[in-house]
């Protein structure tokens, strides 16, 4: 268990962040310059923050309360560099084995050939690393940093300067790894299905400060802010108003209409003329023809919204359409009607085989209707 | 001819760039890595006998190891070695003339290397000096290596300083340099033109070395080239 809590000012610039990490993967997720990577370099000890402290299962590595300030050498931390560092004099060989000193070169080659097998990178010992293809670098920095054991894990986006099925593969490798040697570990990325793919929980920094934590799946589902919504490149948020309520607590069900004319009903706790912000994920939007009948899931409350499509565009495996919500307030063209976006699986699509300009309605199951509090 | 002034030259340079190494590397990574208090007025120390003048230099020097220098006069009464007008002065004179070009050079070579190389060796959980002869002079070799030819090449030239502590005694401490001075005023052209043919020569291929050894290590450009570029801001 790894437990976070540092505060450090630069000129412009606030870090202030504080999140436990146990045997997992804890995702900083942000834009450039968030602070990210002074996060991670704060918990290898490259660098020291201002105030704060950082303890691995209890010991502190730092603590600047009580003056402790472990060095680098002293925290057994594997870090892999975003542009990998990996030192060019040296073979691949020689770079991997760097961290493994104390052995005897019996031990120290039976753990860089069992790194070696289980990244696929067999044969390339004697090789510089210029010598290498980038896919190839980012395997010998991970078996560089996994092999004097560390107790925590730090990959400062490792995968952005490879293509993208190189990058699958080596995120899949990273989930085997920590499947079999879990250890807390954190990843900094600013994609977001690398985050996807490798997180078992998220935590959404923007300027210095964490927005929102929590597990992957609920916090793409559930933003919980506008800002963490943006940074998370979360479509489908309207601003609305509470208009009419119906029940007590969690499970109220409100009525919400938005600017641009969007109304339907959803589970939430907010009072009556509250502004609230309705977020809807586009894949868990179906359409169905105006006429046809509602094929709701099972014990689903489903919300119907009547809405023009508008356009389509094709993803590859998947295409998204834009639908115009009908509504009577923006008639008068004061307002701009909301634009609401559904993905549909190709398969899905060659089933409804959706026209431009065709009336439709909008099937949004009510618990996929995620509300937060406008500020 | 006289071969002796081009052999102690020789002799004098080596020495004198052997022991400005020594100093200097140290000192070139406090000065690359470290922030201390005073830091800048060490530096300026340093740095001063670039631009002081040589006499200059040479009587600070002895004030130092003269017989009644700072250094010079406990050195003779209770050791009984004597410093000055010895080849041994060409020496001290030639480190501190010669130092400050060698620590400018690794300090900056020093400089240049990629932190992360560092940072990931530090976190590799590997010491200091580990790091220091394994991962850092290796890849600032070329600008150490540069520094040391700049070093040698003013250590070997050094004439003012050396003149006012070593003297001009022939076969003792006749330098090179101040053989030529000696020669013109004994009216010798032809031993004038050997010796400045010599240091022609040598300064022209220090000159060459110089560049060959700026163009960079190809492994390494490569290595930045291949680099993406780092996340912008606070990083």
């Amino acid at each position: 268990m790894l437990s976070v809590e540092i505060q450090h000012t630069l000129e412009d610039f606030t870090l202030d962040i504080a999140f436990d990490v146990g045997n997992e993967v804890l995702t900083l997720f942000g834009p450039s310059g968030a602070g990210k990577s002074m996060a991670v370099r704060c918990i290898a000890g490259l660098m020291r923050p201002d105030a704060g402290s950082i303890l691995h299962n209890g010991t502190a590595w730092l603590d600047r309360a009580a003056r402790i300030n472990l060095r680098p050498q002293a925290r057994r931390v594997g870090l892999v560099f975003q542009d990998y560092a990996l030192f060019p004099h040296l073979t691949v060989e020689q770079n991997i084995s760097f961290g493994l000193a104390g052995l005897s070169s019996e031990e120290r080659r039976g753990i860089v050939s069992s790194l070696m097998e289980e990244m696929h990178i067999r044969g390339l010992e004697g090789r510089y690393p210029d010598e290498l293809s980038g896919g190839q670098q980012q395997r010998v920095a991970l078996a560089r940093a996994l092999a004097p054991s560390p107790a925590v894990l730090l990959l400062d986006e490792p995968f952005s300067a490879v293509d993208v099925t190189v990058r699958t593969r080596l995120l899949r490798l990273v989930a085997d790894v920590q499947r079999r040697r879990g250890r807390p570990t954190v990843f900094i990325t600013h994609d977001l299905e690398d985050a996807f793919l490798l997180s078992d929980r998220i935590a959404v920094i923007e300027r210095g400060r964490i927005l929102r934590v929590g597990a992957a799946a609920e916090v793409f589902a559930a933003p919980g802010s506008h800002a963490a919504a943006r940074i998370l490149g979360t479509r489908n948020v309207f601003n609305s108003v509470v208009i009419d309520r119906a029940g007590e607590g969690p499970k109220a069900v409100l009525r919400l209409r938005s600017e641009g004319g969007l109304e339907l009903s959803a589970f939430g706790d907010y009072a009556l003329g509250a502004a609230v912000s309705i977020a809807v994920r586009p894949a868990l939007i179906d359409i169905v023809s105006s006429e046809g009948g509602v094929r709701s899931r099972a014990g689903a409350v489903t919300e119907l919204v009547p809405a023009l499509l508008t356009g389509v565009e094709s993803r590859g495996d998947r295409y998204t359409l834009r639908a115009r919500v009908a509504n009577s307030l923006s008639h008068g063209g004061e307002v701009d009607a909301d634009m609401v976006e559904v993905d549909l699986s190709a398969a899905a699509f060659e089933r409804r085989a959706p026209r431009l300009g065709e009336a439709v309605r909008l099937a949004i199951p009510r618990d996929a209707i995620h509300l937060f509090s406008n500020h | 001819m006289d071969l002796f002034p081009v052999l102690l030259s020789l002799r004098v340079s080596a020495l004198a760039t052997l022991y400005s190494v020594a100093i200097g590397l140290p000192l070139a990574w406090v000065f690359a890595f470290r922030r201390f208090p005073g830091r800048s007025i060490l530096d300026a120390v340093i740095t001063l006998p670039v631009v002081l003048p040589p006499s200059v230099l040479g009587y600070y020097l002895l004030l130092l190891i003269g017989r009644r220098g700072l250094i010079g006069s406990p050195l003779e009464s209770w050791f009984g070695v004597r410093l000055v007008f010895t080849w041994h002065a060409a020496v001290i004179a030639a480190v501190i003339a010669a130092l400050p070009l060698f620590v400018r050079s690794a300090r900056a070579a020093f400089e240049q290397v990629d932190e992360s190389f560092l940072g990931a060796a530090r976190t590799l959980g590997r010491g200091e000096l580990v790091i220091f002869f394994r991962i850092l002079l290796p890849l600032a070799w070329r600008g150490v290596l540069a520094g040391v030819v700049l070093c040698w090449a003013r250590a070997l030239g050094e004439f003012g300083a050396t003149l006012l502590v070593a003297g001009n005694i022939p076969g003792r401490t006749q330098t090179m340099a101040i053989a030529i001075y000696d020669a013109v005023q004994a009216q010798d052209t032809a031993r004038a033109d050997t010796l400045v043919a010599i240091l022609t020569v040598t300064s022209i291929a220090v000159i060459l070395t110089m560049n060959y050894l700026g163009r960079g290590s190809v492994r390494q450009r490569q290595v930045r080239r291949n680099r993406p570029v780092p996340e912008r801001g606070h990083s």
